[in-house]
């Protein structure tokens, strides 16, 4: 699914440290024109029925970096919460799922979730780089 | 060589066995009638002999696992010892775990009969349990910490790298460095949480129980709370019985209500008052049970699950707090031998109830 174009980012994590950094480190890359923060589930869904009734528009973040070990409802419920409100829509998007320690692969596939990549935190720029020369055919400077 | 020794001295030494052995034994025919039953299994069906004997073991088991005795008692038949384990009551007695071993008696090259013997492992099979329980506890608890130390230690890992390119003085250079200390900080708060819980763990054979006067410890707490419930308008109300004592140890329950009425207290309700009831019942040689109940915001129960009183898992996002509290309290209340339960709605408060043997 390329997508030719640099997305709008969403960025889900409590820590405000972590929000922070990540979006220090997109904004200097110039991965994208908007990069949006929410701090649970609930407000990230909320984004995304906002602004995603049409994904392929640029308002939609499309490429979603999500931490895993959220409050209330952690990373895999936020995306059962998604697919059940969006059933045809996951695929639209690269959900990308960051967590403190490397998650074991089958416990993320067990879940049959719309889960793009796995990564392990911090976020680096060579990370966000290959993410968006594969999923989103942006040339690596 | 030595002589056999008579009959009748091999049967006095097998029905003392027979007769004092805290075992259950039986001794059946192919069709499962109980042709004999020693004392042991009259005590725990709680039935004379007469009413034991000549009847189908069947009648002291409950059908789930007839048909497992049926099969075993086949096997036996054939010539064969078999050994299995099973869980269930016996009569009217209370379900035990049993260790059952089923031996064909042979004459002139044929099964006769077969002797059941059965040996009572519940308390065995309790102990492993808890092993289990334990070690699956432990493993989780290294699990969390693991993650929970490693979290503000990526943040900071990324966060100095990024200091190093930015401009110094410049406001992104203060905002992430204030962002680099915090991380650390967070940091320096779980090693010091594990601090406190290991601390709590070593202590648990050490817990010093004492006759400790509830009415005094919860006043203690409700005092040095009571500027913040002033503070929010809220009432708190202690219903316990003034000469109530809990065996117990005083810093562990002081620690506990402390931490109970906090919450109560932080996660309160905009809308109303706070009001909070503490009660208590027992008295000697009674379980005693305290229950802390709040109008206050409450919780999705449902959402929660298991979670509630899992170490830094926490409920009410957009209010402070850590996520160690309830843990702490479980850990107390556990390492007193008590056990605490919550039931809680979103909206109209939350009630913890505690019981200690």
């Amino acid at each position: 699914m390329p997508q030719y174009q640099r997305p709008t980012v969403l960025l889900v994590d409590d820590d405000a440290a972590t929000n922070y950094y990540n979006q220090r480190l997109l904004q200097r890359m110039q991965v994208s024109q908007e990069v949006l923060v929410a701090s649970n589930a609930d407000d990230a869904l909320a984004v995304l029925n906002a602004r995603c009734a049409h994904p392929e528009t640029a308002e939609c973040p499309t490429l979603i970096l999500l931490d895993f070990n959220l409050p209330l409802r952690n990373g895999f419920e936020f995306l059962h919460a998604f697919t059940r409100l969006h059933p045809a829509l996951p695929q639209a998007f690269v959900v990308v799922l960051l967590s403190a320690l490397p998650l074991a692969p089958d416990l993320v596939e067990a879940q049959h979730l719309p889960v793009t990549a796995m990564l392990t935190k911090p976020l680096t720029a060579e990370a966000v780089n290959s993410l968006l020369h594969n999923y989103f055919a942006v040339a690596i400077p | 060589m030595k002589a056999t020794p008579p009959i009748a001295t091999c049967e006095v030494r097998f029905r003392s066995l027979f007769d004092n052995t805290p075992e259950l034994i039986l001794y059946q025919n192919e069709k499962a009638t109980i042709l004999d039953a020693n004392p042991a299994f009259l005590a725990l069906v709680a039935e004379p002999k007469d009413r034991v004997v000549d009847h189908s073991y069947n009648d002291f088991l409950p059908p789930a696992v007839q048909p497992l005795f049926a099969e075993k008692l086949q096997e036996a038949f054939t010539g064969k010892t078999v050994r299995f384990d099973m869980y269930a009551a016996q009569g009217q007695s209370a379900p035990r775990h049993w260790d059952v071993m089923k031996v064909p008696l042979w004459e002139n090259g044929a099964v006769v009969g077969v002797h059941m013997v059965a040996r009572d492992i519940t308390e065995k099979v309790l102990a492993q349990q808890e092993v289990v329980a334990q070690n699956q506890d432990l493993q989780q608890f290294t699990y969390i910490v693991s993650h929970n130390l490693r979290a503000p230690l990526a943040s900071a890992l990324g966060l100095a790298d990024l200091l190093g390119t930015e401009e110094p003085g410049s406001t992104y250079f203060e905002e992430t460095r204030t962002h680099l200390l915090t991380s650390l900080h967070q940091l320096d708060r779980v090693l010091r949480d594990m601090n406190t819980i290991l601390a709590i763990r070593d202590q648990k054979s050490l817990a010093e129980a004492e006759a400790v006067p509830l009415a005094e410890v919860v006043q203690q707490v409700v005092q040095n709370l009571q500027e913040a419930l002033d503070q929010c308008g809220g009432t708190m109300r202690v219903a316990i019985p003034a000469g109530l004592s809990v065996r117990a140890n005083r810093a562990y329950l002081y620690s506990i209500f402390f931490n109970l009425l906090s919450n109560a207290l932080q996660y309160r309700a905009d809308e109303r008052p706070l009001e909070v009831t503490v009660t208590a019942t027992g008295g000697e040689g009674q379980e005693t049970r305290m229950t802390v109940a709040d109008n206050g915001s409450g919780f999705d129960q449902e959402q929660a699950g298991d979670d509630v009183f899992k170490l830094y898992k926490r409920f009410h996002p957009h209010r402070p707090g850590r996520g160690l509290g309830l843990y702490l309290i479980k850990t107390h209340v556990e390492s007193m031998g008590g056990h605490i339960s919550v039931h809680s709605r979103v909206g109209e408060g939350t009630r913890f109830t505690i019981v200690i043997l």
